[in-house]
């Protein structure tokens, strides 16, 4: 942000104007959670008169409720195993490979970032039905580590380029240095040209981590087993389970909400720059 | 994912799931560590009726199965709401369960198309299955003269209503046309929602109203002509009744207004008859097992529920008819490695009425069409629910349920176009039209279930 | 692009030719080897189960017996379907909306952060939010908010304000595609904020300088500086965004399944529905395969204009 100098008098209403819109903006973004929150603590007599009031007495055990019911424990410990193993799968899978394109400048690297786009738009569906009975026949289908091989494939080729783009970045003489005084490969790449981008594998984690803990589709559709769920399926099956009562279901959702929300205000920095840094912006 | 620990762990969490799929190797290859076993995959609507059928039938028959060459049953719980399609790609690409489930003799008549299932004819004389079950029940699940499935329940549909609401408006259950429409008119006019329904949570819900009204209006002569190809779907009879259901919707009888049967849950519906909000409520038996949470002490009101057969819309139709619903059906495997010991896990499922029945009463899930009488009820029954199975397992004035005797292709068509009809998209001419064409093809490559002829009233 | 420079040595060799293209196979090989994760799960995940579908295209396939070759019938069967029409004019329809309401969101709010200092970041991390909630919490959020019985309308009703009151918005045939598509719109602006915001960042402070002297007002700086200052960003953008309009599918199969009638019916939920529930597999995968044309053409057509030397 340029640092200009303050416009006197007549600009400072429309500087009120401005925090002014900002903040309706703010408001539309939040507060829907803050209902979302707030429903969670009513009664479903209170929800069904007072659907947008705060709660008049918080029913603190909706939440204890909706845990049990929805079996949400499990469903966290699933993710946790998921999100994790889908973060360093990813960063090792997609490191190499941009060190490859991005450092050793492999023949047919173009084509490669080419292909990675299309993979990484091509439609789930597309291959979902054949997949399910390939993952059937290896056994990895109702398997949290067939799901975890899944998200590496799927969350990889974004994360290549997003890595990709921190190397391509790195002035070429520190490798070269190294070369020079004999390093091979493997030891470049991981004294130094590692030290030099984690903040892109740092992000590359982050987002593939929470891509994995928020994956729908994928989910519903190699998970089964009540016990091997992670919470995005735990809380959908809850949802759409037969009872409705959307007391409970808001407690659910927060449940799954707030470790996301914890991890993203500790780490919003890390998580903003790395989705500008993506090459999103040119 | 580099650390042998968290391998380890991996196999550990994949075991129950390598089980599935090597269990067909291993079932009945004697001595495996844990491979002697039949599994099933199972999905229930609810927690409570998960334990109670893993207590009384999964974990009863292992502890029974004592002889020598006795096989414990091996379930694995699956979301009701994929099951059949991961049944489907399951048994395709040869690892699914060796009972399979499915919801009714028509899905079953996908996987005898392709080979997946063992008649079972060589058991029917052994267990008695012949007299055990409704005659119409057990030829439901033949195909081409052979026996691929077992009946695994019994339903039909009725009308529901809230006994306190009707004496407050001195309304009595309609039987006829003429009935229906003035106590939707009163209902209405006082502010009510005649009719109670919506499908938000489950689309199909659609073609209960299709099949109920055209078992009243059109009645199950016509269709039974019209399932076994000797009248055609673009019959006015059936049009009329297609006509007749789009105008009450059109009305706002239904769920009080199009919009809102699209977005009204289960939970809406029935709270709506339990506050005296909804006049009406036309329902599957099924709802016995899901009503009872609205009603009563459970949900802090002092509210009453009751049914009654559904009334007649056309003349010369005959009131209470019962149209059948065979909602669940079990083969076996063709890749089963002990076919005769999973026939004998199945025959404990289904046949035994003091089992069927103790269920029902316990949990309000129906029991499989066998033959019951007045005795073999258990004392607990509900007795709204008594009078229901007495008259279904009477045989008398039966009728047809969309989803148990339609092939599968139009039995789809029938609640994904009928969305069209009710916004005005789609004509009920042309709507019957459609169907006839999916119809008389599926027809033509034997899609449609066996059909059992009408009984008369 | 850095990558397609050609590599040169640093120190040039004594003897530039046989040394230096060993050299370049060795390490052509070693590239290989560090691809080579990438590309097993690339292709047992992604490739070959995708190539299978487009050879299930060709076919009759029902998801569960053998497959028969029926050469186009599947592609010619979707010119006539009246449902792929309906699905595929919802995915553009999404698509138009997604390239304006939205873009048009994050660029007013992004432009508007860019002119404040104090609590910037604080509007930044609100914005951003609903952006790491999942789907399904989202949807469950919108769904209980759109209630006709114990959502907004009623809320607002409460305080006199009677406009929403029995709008069921995803109900009614006519705004149940704009509304999922609404719900979508709010877990989506706040990230095309961020990104424009600091692609704005990145224009040169001088343009602005200049643009002051010639007495420029907010609306001209942003029309001719911003704007064009961000173009690459906007382009990218607007690929990804016809991508993923193609492919949306969470939201719909979430809120409303495609209904009512079909009213909300796109190509991701019409394979779906056909692959699994009609047992029509092998027209599934013509319409993924449909879907995929889609993506590598925007894909390519980006790539090609870039390569033509345009400056996106």
């Amino acid at each position: 942000m340029t640092s200009r100098p303050a416009r006197a008098g007549a600009l400072s209403l429309g500087r009120y104007a401005t925090y002014g819109v900002l903040l309706l903006l703010a408001l539309f973004a939040v507060g829907p959670m803050l209902v979302f929150g707030f429903n969670a603590l009513k009664t479903p007599s209170e929800l069904a008169t007072s659907p947008l009031g705060l709660p008049a007495a918080p029913q603190w055990h909706n939440f204890a409720d909706a845990w049990q019911e929805a079996a949400m424990g499990v469903g966290l410990a699933n993710s946790v195993v998921v999100v994790i193993s889908t973060a360093l799968g990813v960063c090792v899978i997609s490191g190499c490979a941009a060190y490859a394109m991005g450092r050793l400048r492999v023949p047919g690297s173009n084509f490669l970032i080419f292909y990675l786009l299309v993979t990484s738009a091509l439609p789930i569906q597309l291959f979902l039905v054949p997949l399910f009975y390939l993952w059937t026949n290896l056994g990895l289908y109702d398997n949290l580590l067939g799901l975890i091989i899944i998200y590496w494939a799927v969350f990889s080729p974004f994360a290549t380029l997003l890595i990709r783009s921190y190397m391509v970045g790195l002035p070429k003489e520190y490798e070269e240095a190294a070369r020079l005084d004999g390093a091979g490969e493997w030891k470049v790449f991981a004294r130094v040209v590692l030290p030099m981008v984690w903040p892109g594998f740092l992000t590359a984690a982050l987002i593939a981590g929470l891509s994995a803990y928020n994956e729908f589709l994928l989910a519903v559709t190699f998970i089964q087993s009540t016990d091997k769920m992670p919470v995005s399926t735990a809380f959908f099956a809850f949802k759409s389970g037969y009872t409705q009562d959307y007391t409970l279901i808001s407690a659910g959702g927060l449940i799954m909400v707030i470790p996301v929300l914890v991890a993203f205000l500790l780490l919003q920095r890390r998580f903003i720059e790395g989705y500008i840094s993506s090459g999103m912006t040119g | 994912m580099s650390e042998p620990l968290s391998r380890r762990r991996f196999l550990q969490l994949s075991g129950a799931a390598a089980l599935g799929a090597t269990a067909l190797a291993a079932c009945g290859s004697g001595g495996g560590a844990g491979g002697d076993q039949i599994t099933y995959w199972g999905a229930f609507q609810t927690k409570d009726l998960e334990k109670y059928f893993k207590e009384n039938f999964i974990d009863a028959y292992n502890k029974a199965a004592t002889g020598a060459d006795a096989l414990k049953v091996n379930m694995t719980v699956k979301q009701i709401e994929t099951i059949d399609r991961l049944t489907q790609t399951a048994v395709a690409s040869g690892s699914g369960p060796d009972l399979i489930a499915t919801f009714g003799p028509a899905q079953t008549l996908n996987y005898v198309g392709n080979g997946n299932l063992l008649p079972l004819d060589p058991y029917v004389a052994q267990y008695g299955w012949q007299d055990a079950f409704l005659p119409w029940a057990l030829d439901a699940g033949r195909v081409d003269g052979k026996l691929y499935s077992l009946p695994a329940n019994l339903e039909t549909m009725a009308v529901f209503y809230n006994p306190a609401t009707f004496a407050q408006h001195g309304w009595k259950p309609p039987t006829t046309l003429a009935e229906f429409e003035a106590l939707c008119q009163d209902a209405k006019g006082k502010g009510m929602v005649p009719v109670g329904a919506g499908n938000a949570e489950w689309k199909p819900a659609t073609e209960w109203d299709v099949t109920w009204v055209w078992n009243t209006f059109a009645g199950p002569t016509a269709l039974y002509e019209a399932l076994t190809g000797e009248r055609r779907w673009t019959d006015p009879v059936f049009v009329d009744a297609i006509n007749l259901l789009k105008g009450w919707f059109d009305k706002g009888w239904f769920g009080g207004s199009t919009d809102r049967y699209f977005t009204n849950k289960n939970s809406t519906v029935y709270s709506q008859l339990a506050g005296g909000g909804a006049a009406l409520v036309f329902n599957g038996s099924w709802a016995f097992a899901e009503i009872g949470p609205y009603f009563g002490e459970a949900a802090g009101n002092d509210a009453t529920w009751d049914f009654a057969p559904l009334p007649s819309l056309g003349s010369g139709v005959p009131a209470g008819v019962q149209p059948l619903s065979v909602g669940a059906a079990y083969s076996i495997n063709k890749d089963c490695a002990q076919p005769a010991r999973a026939a004998d896990v199945l025959n404990y499922f289904v046949t035994d009425p003091a089992r069927q029945l103790g269920t029902l009463a316990a949990t309000g899930l129906p029991p499989a069409p066998v033959k019951v009488a007045e005795k073999d009820f258990p004392a607990s029954t509900d007795p709204r629910v008594r009078r229901q199975y007495l008259a279904l397992s009477s045989g008398a004035n039966i009728g047809y349920t969309t989803w148990t005797f339609w092939p599968p292709k139009s039995d789809t068509y029938i609640y994904e176009q009928m969305e069209k009809v009710l916004v005005g998209q789609l004509s009920p001419q042309d709507y019957c039209a459609g169907l006839d064409k999916v119809f008389q093809e599926e027809l033509k490559a034997g899609q449609r279930p066996p059909v059992p002829a009408p009984t008369g009233a | 692009m850095a990558i397609m420079q050609v590599h040169r040595s640093a120190a040039p060799a004594a003897r530039p030719g046989h040394a230096e293209r060993r050299t370049r196979l060795r390490r052509a090989a070693v590239g290989f080897a560090f691809m080579a994760p990438l590309l097993v799960v690339n292709v047992v995940v992604i490739a070959a189960p995708g190539a299978m579908s487009i050879w299930y295209s060709f076919t009759d396939w029902t998801g569960l017996g053998p497959a028969s070759f029926v050469g186009l019938d599947n592609y010619t069967n979707l010119l006539g379907d009246p449902e792929f029409h309906n699905a595929l004019l919802h995915n553009t329809l999404w698509t138009l909306f997604f390239l304006t309401v939205p873009m048009a969101m994050g660029l007013f709010g992004a432009f508007l952060l860019s002119h404040i200092r104090r609590f910037q970041m604080l509007f930044r991390v609100a914005y951003f939010i609903p952006y790491v909630v999942a789907t399904v919490v989202s949807g469950s959020i919108w769904e209980s908010l759109l209630s006709p019985d114990q959502g907004i309308g009623d809320g607002l009703a409460a305080i006199g304000l009677p406009w929403l009151k029995d709008v069921n918005f995803l109900g009614d045939p006519d705004l149940a595609l704009g509304t999922v598509a609404f719900v979508n719109t709010w877990q989506w602006w706040g990230f095309l904020v961020v990104i424009f915001l600091a692609s704005m960042q990145a224009v040169s402070p001088q343009l602005y300088e200049a643009a002051r002297l010639d007495g420029a007002n907010r609306w001209r700086e942003f029309w001719h500086i911003t704007l064009p200052g961000i173009r690459p960003t906007l382009m990218f953008l607007g690929l990804m965004t016809v991508i993923w309009s193609f492919l949306i599918f969470d939201y719909i199969y979430i809120l409303t399944q495609g209904g009512p009638a079909g009213s909300t019916d796109v190509l991701g939920t019409l394979l779906y529905r056909n692959a699994f529930a009609n047992l029509q597999a092998g027209y599934a995968a013509s319409i993924g395969v449909v879907m995929a044309l889609v993506s590598v053409i925007a894909v390519s057509g980006f790539l090609y204009l870039r390569r033509r030397g345009w400056d996106i």
